[in-house]
């Protein structure tokens, strides 16, 4: 069952070949959705959002209200996106990711799952021992924050909008999406640290 | 290990898993097939030949060695091919035999075609695929009757055993059975998986229901909380 890479690729071929040949599915159909998953639909759709959200208070407030109306805005979502909810973190609250029963996650919003997150040591352990998890990548977070994690149990599928980082004041959106990490959208990281401003720019403030 | 617990798939909480690997996936589609997996499956689901729960469930009726070695797209060729199975559109024997042919050297070029009375439904279905990325599928449904609790009511959930894994399906997770928690969110209503993996759809009221750690577990760090999306008929009011 646990069949070796070449015998599972024959399969899928021998699979796809009767589907076809009986009608029920084309191969462009395939290729499309197979080539939407590999080069357009990923992480940078959300990195986007994020960054529209720290850059405008209003998009903000609707993102938080409707998630998929305000993604929509910026043509992001789709299938398993259609309705999302978008968690805030905020210096008291830190917001978690996960799916239990299988792997859901929000395709529209970051593209293909990563491995680790479809893991059964993932899965298990993400809602009971949240804070070892966020260690192991890395996380450490003061005692004092509540750790909120979201068990994507049905087809609502949840965003983390981390909070904004020092430094970035007066950063392009285009410049912020840069510091939007997959991993800070899941809640299992932070946004990267803004570079520091070269010498040149120092010396003028 | 939880005594809650519906399957191996049902994996919240359970002890015993080690560190996790975050090391970032080498490629998309690492064998190069999972690709064409995900394109079927979506493929197949337009057309109606099954759903969502009843691609999970097929999933969840694997024996728990074949879970844990299988791996997720492996796992998903599976719930393809049962799926297909079972809706009478393709057998074991059929794949068996078609794979040997491709085998067969000088085979590894030949396309399959459709017959060209399928060229409008797949027309059709094409123009579908496009619409399911752009704008997703059908997912929301009108209420049946207003929602039974609102934001901030205190409610237990049920306990819901699989007896037969495979046909019966739920979305409670065993860890949040017999439970108390609050009402965070009232989302829109969807179709109840319970129901719909045996092909009846039946809308109810979602639900995310907050509980807090030391309610789950008994090392349940306090203050600590898990959500989890919860149907109506999950729950019932949380007395006193």
């Amino acid at each position: 069952m646990a069949g070796a890479a070449d015998d599972m690729a024959l399969r899928m071929r021998a699979i796809e070949s009767l589907l076809i040949e009986r009608g029920l599915i084309s191969e462009a159909a395939v290729d499309r959705i197979a080539s939407a998953y590999e080069h357009d639909i990923g992480p940078l759709r959300g990195a986007r959002v994020v960054a529209r959200a720290w850059s405008d208070p209003q998009f903000k407030r609707r993102l938080l209200a409707d998630g998929a109306a305000a993604m929509a805005e910026l043509g992001v979502g789709g299938f398993v996106a259609e309705h999302v909810v978008v968690v805030e973190n905020t210096p008291t609250l830190h917001n978690m990711v996960t799916c239990t029963l299988c792997s859901c996650y929000p395709w529209g919003v970051l593209g293909l799952p990563p491995a680790w997150y479809k893991s059964p040591e993932y899965r298990s352990r993400s809602v009971r021992e949240p804070r070892a998890v966020l260690a192991e990548f890395g996380v450490e977070l003061p005692p004092e924050v509540e750790v909120r994690v979201w068990d994507s149990s049905a087809e609502v599928r949840y965003l983390v909008l981390p909070m904004r980082p020092a430094g970035s004041e007066g950063m392009s959106e285009e410049q912020l999406a840069g510091l939007v990490t997959r991993d800070a959208m899941i809640g299992t990281g932070l946004p990267a640290a803004p570079a520091p401003a070269p010498a040149s720019d120092r010396a003028g403030a | 290990m939880s005594p809650l617990r519906n399957g191996p798939h049902d994996l919240g909480g359970v002890a015993g898993f080690g560190p996790i690997d975050p090391t970032p996936d080498a490629a998309p589609y690492p064998e190069g097939w999972e690709g064409r997996c995900i394109g079927a499956i979506i493929a197949t689901m337009a057309r109606g030949l099954y759903n969502v729960d009843q691609f999970r469930a097929r999933i969840e009726e694997l024996p728990p060695a074949a879970q844990f070695s299988m791996g997720y797209y492996r796992r998903w060729l599976h719930t393809l091919e049962r799926n297909l199975t079972l809706a009478g559109v393709l057998d074991e024997a059929a794949i068996d035999a078609r794979a040997q042919q491709l085998a067969a050297p000088g085979e590894a070029g030949a396309a399959a075609s459709p017959p060209p009375e399928a060229e409008p439904a797949l027309a059709e279905l094409l123009e579908t695929v496009e619409t399911l990325l752009c704008d997703g599928g059908p997912l929301l449904r009108a209420a049946p009757a207003p929602p039974r609790f609102a934001v901030g009511a205190r409610v237990r959930t049920r306990r819901i055993a699989i007896e037969r894994r495979g046909e019966q399906h739920t979305r409670l997770p065993g860890y949040a059975q017999e439970r108390a928690g609050v009402v965070a969110i009232v989302h829109p209503p969807m179709l109840l998986p319970d129901a719909n993996v045996g092909g009846e759809e039946r809308v109810e009221h979602l639900y995310a229901v907050r509980f807090a750690a030391d309610e789950l577990w008994p090392d349940g760090a306090p203050g600590a909380t898990v959500c989890a999306d919860l149907f109506e008929s999950y729950l019932v009011p949380e007395e006193g």
